[in-house]
Parts: C-alpha cells; structure tokens; sequence
C-alpha cells in the first residue's frame, strides 16, 4: 500500500492537476465564448474557425486524459484499498450524474429543438411566392422588351434607307421621337456607324458583345435585360439586324438600350434579392444545422468534461478529510497516536477533524500515563526481585492454593534444592516429589492449618545434602485486599547457634578457669612450705614420703595450671592483631626452640614467599601446637622426621607439616578439630581445636590427613594480604 | 461503470469531429491552372495563365440560389535560397466575384469595377478561367545572373462565404476548391 510515504507526491501532483484544470477550464471558456463570436462575425469566423475547431479538439482530448489519468489513478487507489478511495468513487458518481445527466438531457432538446426550428423557417408558400414574384418580375420585363423591340424594328426600318452618312442625325432624331436612352448603329465588321444616347447615357456605346453580334449578323433578333452596375439598375438591350442590300459590308445592327422604369426596377431588384437571401438560407440550412450543432456540442462536450474533471477533483477534496479520518482512525487502532490530522475547513469536517485531533491526544496522553505506569511498576518489580534475591533469608512465596509463585536464590541456597521444578505442585505434595522435604513441608503446612491467619515462627530442622541444619521459618497470610497468598520465609540459624553455643560454652569455660586456677596458686604453695618447714623434722623415711607428696601435690597442680590454661585459651574471645609478617622468617624463628632440644626437622621454604596479613603470636601458637603434636606422634618412632614447607599457590599461600609418626585412626579423622579428641596418652585435645579456630579467623582453612606408607600431614591454606 | 461508458461516448465524438476535419483538409479540386507564364510587356512583367474551371453540381446550385462565390488568384515571383528563407520579390492577388441573378438570369462575373454578364454558366466559367496582363513586377526586378520561380494560384475562398456554408466548407470536400500553387521556373 502506497500509504502516507505517496502522500507528499500525491498532493503535489494532485495541485498541479488542479491547475492544468483551471487552466483548461479558462481556455474552454474563452473557446466557447470564441465559438458564439465567430458565429456571428463572418471573416473572423471562416479564418479561425478550423483553428478554434482543432484547440477544441485538441481540449477535449486533453480533458479527457486527464480525467483518464484521473480514473485511472483512482481504480488504482480501490484496488489497493487505500483509505476514502472508495468513497471519493461514489461521490464521483453522484457528482458526475449530477452535471451528465442534466447536460446531456439539455444537448439532445437543444439539438432537437434546432433542427426543428431552422426546418421550421422554411416552407412551400413562402418559396411560391418568392419564384411567383420573380416570374412577374420576368414577365414585366419581357413585355418592356417586347415593346423596345417594336421600336427597334421600327426605327431598323426607318434606317435601312437612309443613305451613308446620314445616319447620325436620323438616329438621335428617332431616338428623340421614341424616347429610349440610347440608339446605336453598328456596321457588319463591329464599328458604330452611328450612336445617340440620352444625357443621362454615357458618351461611349454600351456596346454588344461578338457573341450578340454574331447572332445578329444571323438575322436573329438579340434580346436581354442586363443587370446594371448599381442594384436596382436594369438595362433593357434589344439588337436588332438591318437589311441593306447593296451594301458589301454586311448586315448591320441596330442596339437600343432602355432603362427599366425605377418603381418597377426597384421592386424587381427587392423581389430578386428577398428571394436570393431565402434560397441560399433554405440551401443553407443543413449548414447552418452543422453549425450550430457543432457549436453546440462542442460547448457542451467541453463543459462536461470540465464538469467530469472537476466532479472527480472535488469529491476527492471532499472525501479526503474523511479517508485521512479513517486512515487515523485505523492508525489509533493499532496504537499509533501521532497522525494528527490538519483542520482545512470550518464546516462540519473540520469540527470532527478537530475532535478527533482532541481525542486522539487524548489518547496517546492516556497511553504514555498508562506505559509509564507499566514501566513503574516494573521497576518496582524488578527492584522487589532484586531485594529477594540479595536477601540471606531464603523465601517462598505461596497462593491461596499453596501452590508455588515465587522463589528467591537464597532459599535454594539454604535447602539445596532446585525449587522451581516445585512450581505447579501443591505444598502437601512436595515431599512426595522430594522426601527430604516432608518433614519441613509438613511443620509449614501444620503451622499455617493451625495459626489461620496470624503470623507464625518456627525453628525447624532439617536434613539436608550438608547435614542437619537448623532453620528459623516465619510464615504470614498475605491480607486478601492485596494478593491473597502466603508468604514463607527462614533463615539458616545453624551458625548461629553453633556461635551461641560456643560462646555459651567459653564463657563456662573461661569462669571455671578462672575459679579453678585461683586456688591452684595456694595449694602449690602450702605444698611447699610443708616440704620446706616439714623436711628438717622428719626422719629419712618421713621424709621421703613427704618430698614424694608434695611432688605429687606440685606436678598436679602444674598439670591442671596447663590444662586450665589451655582451656581458657580455646574459651577466649577473639583478639587478633594482625600485621603484616613473613611466614618463613617466623617459622625459623620458632624452629630455633626446638633444634635447641635436639629434634631433626626438615624445611623445605619457598623464598619467594609474599607475605602475609596475621596475627603473629597466634601463627606462633599454631606452629607451635603442630610442631608440638608431630614431635609427640614421633616418640616411638625409631628414624623419626618432620618437613615442614611452604609454597604459593593460586588461592594464596600453603603451609603443610608432615611427620612419619603413627597417623590418625579413621574414626579420628573424621572428629580431629573437635574438642577433648585426642590421640596422645597426656594432653586436653584442645590442640588442634585452637589451631583450626585460628586458621578460620585468618581466613583460612585447615585439613589432615594421613600420608603413604605412614605419618601423617596436615596443612593450612592461607589467604594473600589484600593489596589495601 | 457507466462514467467510463460516458467518457468513451466522448472521445468517440471528439473522434469523429477530428476525422471530419481532416478529410475536409484531402480535397477534391475542380480549380486547376493550365498554363502560366511571365510575359515582359511595357508595363514590366505580367502573369499571362489559363485555369481550367468547372464548378461542380454543389456549388452551381449554391450559385443559382444566389450565393456569391469568391475566387482569389494569387500570383507569386521569389527566388530561392536554400540557406535561408526564399526572397520574395513580389506578390499579387485579385478577387474575382462569381454570381447569378435569379430576375434577369445571368451570371456576373465582376472585378473591381469591371463586371460582365454572361447569360451561360459555361461562358462565364471560360472568362473566370482567363487571366492575362495581371501585372508582377518592374522589368527591372530581375537579375540576370539569377534564377527565380513564380508561381500562380486559383482558389475558391470560402471565407467571404455567409457563414452556413463556412461550415461547410470546413467539413465538406465539395466546397474545398483551390489549385494549389503551380510553380515554373522564371525564363528571362
């Protein structure tokens, strides 16, 4: 479809049609108006009238292309079903009847009522009476004729006598007696013999023709009424032969003109011109017909076309507001807004036009309000998931029908579930899709069948792929004014409860410390002030059980001082003081202790080593607790060794000590951080506690494990410092 | 539809006019020139010339219901120029007026102020055919080392005719009489 991409081009092209119209238009008017002139002004008429003829034709034929082009691109708009195209045809063809009928109707009466007229002008009596009239006219001057003969044959007979030479003064005397205008004797070879004329005559012979003559010559009586040179002027001619025997020159003649009488020539001459003027109309007529009709038709056929061309030009004016309402209208349709549609007129049309610019407006006002609403809420939405899914609680959104709506990363995170595939399937269900879920579902489906609509709180266990976690799950019915549904949301609490627990246990730990060792110092004490004061009184004997006593008494008290210690160390709060250290400087640091007491400890350092952010006296209490329990694994060993090395690797930097000791029993490995486990005959087994709560306030992580063909190895991953 | 049955009605009648036009334009000609020649005479170069005339039945008819008819003979003398337009060197026309009257029965042939009667149609036809000492050009017009043509023509002019007949002569090949220009060469 051409559409508004043609519009442009169309509107031109359609102005400058308007303008080849009006110009047509003017020249047809002027045309005609030349047509009617030229009817009526003869030599005007015969020498432009082929021409205006030919620019008539030519007219015609230019109208009718353009009214061609003019169908032709309307019957193309129809059959591509551009808008209003079938309405400016039908207006076409009203309007078109409209100026066809009626003037084809007047043609055909102008044309009948023409004929009828002009035939009408002529009839039988009045050309009867015309030829009656010339016939007396004829008559009248027969008989003058007759009677000018008479006289000439009188006075041929009075001149065949008289003798040569006189015959002048014979002439103008008969001429005189008779009373004609002019006299005149002429020879058998042409010449006037002689000659007399009235005043009124002209001083030359008004002579015969050789034709008449030859007549004459043949004894034939020549006689004529000649036109004169003015109308109503008629010359009455009589010749007649002279016989003159003897006379060699041969017959000579005699021609006596006469005037008509003026009354009878005058009314002759009007007789003679009234009936000229009615026969060349009469033999006109189909003429005068031919011309008129063509006049006539050429008028109308140029009137029509113009009428035509502007019929088409006018409903396509008229149809067009109405063919770009519906184009807008279609547009609107389909969601465009932005065809406004100009106002031209002030009638009707333009009132629409302009409500429906108004309410188009509108419109597109409201959709903006209605798109930018959409948009919001959107945000809102997206700005809602968003906040779910960076939530560490886990959620689950139900409706009313407890079927799954919604679900954020983190509780797929805490169940270690994929709970999308959950979605379409009732709650109850889920355990029978996924058995670790049952118990869970069941308490959440227990709370909301017995809490109705208030909030609810629980902490539920649950067996998971990581083990038994303890979750806090809160649920609330969402009010039905909003989206009627249920909202569950919980929360791992497993850590916490494990810090609670931990802290709990510290706290413990850190009074009993505090309370036991606080009378440890005074036993130890007392202890030895009986040795001391005691030793001198007493016999060997006494002695010796006293000194074995209070050894006894002193080693313990040592014993539990250490484990106490101990204890309150694994209890204590955090304190780290971390700075930046070289591990390899401090290891060696450590190892100087221990090669003083003569154990054999392999290194095996990367000097590449970065350093590392750490708590100094804490890393020192590592090594040593490790150092520690790998010389103890060592006692019974006979070829015993310890590598301790460190290298870096991608996630940071590695430390690792071995030993070829005897290893960690199976059922050990599993439990070895655990507080009070313990391989070792003496010790608290707080050892490797401490030092995996170290590592993991270092951010780092600890494993064991045994190593082939004995001993055992565990080693410490440790972050990089961050480059702050 | 019925617009463009209308409008094929119209361009068939437009049609129709226009092939009436131009057979008027492919005529039939009973006027045609004979002879014709320059003569040097004293009063410098005239056009001597016989036509042959013979009217036809239509306009014997017309003349005898008292139509005039208007002859125009043109003669012409101009020299060639093939780079340019022909020079003209002089140019003639005289109207002879051809009529009937219906009282006296005669037909009049009339120049100026120069008429006859001839009381035959034949006889007035013989002296409308007739034209001599129709005076040109100077005897002085010519060059000698130049050739020049002339040219001679007779025609029935229709636009002195009442207006009826125009029509007619626009549409009808009967009223169409005209010689059309007999060229020779001029011999000096």
């Amino acid at each position: 479809m051409s559409g508004y991409s043609t519009s442009f081009s169309d509107n031109t092209r359609s102005r400058g049609l308007r303008w080849l119209l009006a110009i047509c238009a003017a020249v047809g008017i002027g045309l005609i108006y030349l047509i009617s002139q030229a009817s009526s002004n003869t030599a005007l008429f015969a020498r432009s009238y082929p021409w205006l003829l030919a620019m008539g034709g030519f007219l015609a034929l230019t109208l009718i292309s353009i009214i061609a082009y003019q169908f032709w691109s309307l019957r193309r708009k129809v059959k591509g079903h551009v808008f209003g195209s079938r309405l400016t045809q039908r207006l076409l063809v009203i309007l078109a009847l409209m100026a066809l009928v009626p003037g084809i109707l007047v043609y055909v009466l102008s044309v009948q009522f023409l004929s009828k007229s002009i035939e009408s002008w002529f009839n039988v009596k009045v050309e009867k009476g015309l030829e009656s009239g010339l016939n007396l006219g004829r008559t009248t001057f027969d008989r003058l004729l007759s009677e000018l003969e008479a006289k000439a044959a009188y006075m041929g007979g009075q001149l065949a006598d008289v003798p040569h030479g006189d015959e002048v003064s014979v002439i103008n005397q008969l001429r005189e007696e008779s009373g004609v205008e002019e006299v005149t004797l002429i020879s058998g070879r042409g010449r006037v013999i002689a000659f007399a004329g009235s005043e009124k005559a002209g001083l030359v012979p008004d002579m015969p023709n050789a034709k008449i003559l030859r007549q004459v010559r043949n004894t034939h009586t020549y006689r004529s009424v000649d036109a004169g040179d003015t109308p109503g002027r008629y010359v009455l001619r009589v010749v007649v032969p002279i016989d003159h025997v003897g006379i060699n020159d041969g017959i000579r003649a005699l021609q006596v003109l006469d005037i008509a009488p003026a009354g009878l020539a005058q009314d002759a001459e009007t007789v003679r011109s009234v009936s000229a003027e009615y026969q060349e109309i009469a033999f006109a007529r189909s003429g005068l017909r031919s011309l008129f009709g063509l006049a006539l038709t050429l008028s109308l056929l140029l009137t029509l076309l113009v009428a035509v061309a502007l019929a088409i030009l006018l409903s396509e004016r008229l149809s067009a507001p109405l063919g770009m309402l519906a184009e807008s209208a279609r547009a609107v349709g389909k969601g465009d807004f932005s065809k406004v549609n100009p106002v031209k007129s002030r009638d009707e049309l333009g009132i629409l036009t302009q409500s429906f610019n108004t309410m188009m407006r509108r419109l597109s006002e409201t959709s903006d309000q209605v798109t930018r609403n959409q948009q919001q809420l959107e945000n809102a939405k997206s700005y809602l998931e968003s906040i779910l899914s960076r939530l560490s609680a886990g959620v689950l959104a139900f409706d009313e029908r407890f079927m799954l709506r919604t679900v954020n990363p983190s509780a797929t995170d805490i169940l270690q579930i994929k709970l999308s595939q959950l979605r379409g399937i009732h709650l109850q269900d889920w355990g029978n899709v996924l058995p670790e879920l049952k118990f869970f579902v069941t308490e959440i489906v227990g709370e909301f069948g017995s809490t109705g609509s208030k909030a609810w709180e629980k902490q539920i266990e649950f067996l998971g792929k990581s083990g038994a976690r303890t979750l806090l799950v809160r649920g609330t019915r969402l009010p039905a004014n909003i989206d009627s549904g249920y909202i569950v949301v919980f929360d791992d609490i497993t850590h916490l409860m494990q810090a609670q627990r931990d802290a709990a246990w510290g706290e413990v730990a850190r009074r009993l410390a505090h309370e036991i060792k606080n009378p440890l110092t005074p036993i130890q004490l007392a202890a030895e002030r009986l040795r001391h004061k005691l030793a001198t009184h007493l016999d060997a004997t006494d002695a010796i059980l006293l000194n074995r006593a209070t050894d006894t008494i002193v080693n313990q008290v040592n014993a539990l001082k250490s484990m106490v210690d101990d204890f309150a160390e694994y209890a204590r709060t955090s304190r780290m003081n971390p700075q930046m250290l070289d591990l390899n400087g401090l290891i060696r640091e450590v190892l100087v202790l221990y090669e003083a007491m003569g154990a054999r400890i392999a290194l095996e350092l990367d000097p590449e080593l970065p350093k590392i952010n750490g708590d100094v006296k804490l890393l020192r209490q590592v090594l040593h607790n490790l150092i520690q329990n790998a010389l103890d694994a060592l006692a019974e060993v006979t070829n015993p060794s310890v590598l301790i090395k460190t290298e870096q690797n991608e996630a940071g930097i590695r430390l690792s000590i071995s030993d070829n000791g005897s290893g960690f029993s199976e059922s050990l490995l599993s439990r070895v951080f655990e507080p009070y486990v313990t391989t070792k005959p003496k010790g608290t087994g707080l050892g490797l506690a401490i030092v995996k709560r170290i590592v993991e306030e270092h951010q780092g992580r600890i494993q064991v494990a045994n190593v082939e063909p004995r001993g055992a190895n565990v080693s410490i991953q440790l972050p990089l410092a961050k480059a702050a | 539809m019925p617009y463009w049955k209308n409008g094929a009605s119209f361009s068939c009648a437009v049609f129709f006019w226009l092939s009436l036009l131009l057979a008027a334009s492919a005529q039939a000609s009973e006027l045609s020139v004979k002879r014709a020649n320059l003569t040097l005479t004293n009063q410098g170069y005239t056009m001597d010339a016989d036509f042959n005339v013979d009217l036809n039945h239509t306009l014997e008819e017309a003349l005898e219901r008292g139509v005039v008819l208007f002859f125009v003979i043109e003669s012409r003398v101009w020299r060639p120029r093939w780079w340019w337009f022909n020079e003209t060197i002089a140019s003639t026309q005289e109207t002879r007026k051809l009529s009937y009257n219906a009282l006296t029965r005669q037909y009049r042939l009339s120049e100026g102020d120069h008429y006859q009667n001839f009381s035959a149609l034949e006889d007035a036809e013989s002296a409308l055919a007739w034209l001599r000492n129709q005076v040109l050009v100077g005897a002085d017009a010519f060059a000698k080392d130049k050739s020049y043509r002339a040219s001679v023509r007779i025609w029935l002019d229709v636009t002195q005719l009442p207006k009826p007949f125009q029509v007619k002569a626009v549409t009808a090949a009967d009223w169409k009489l005209d010689s059309n220009e007999w060229v020779f060469d001029v011999v000096l």
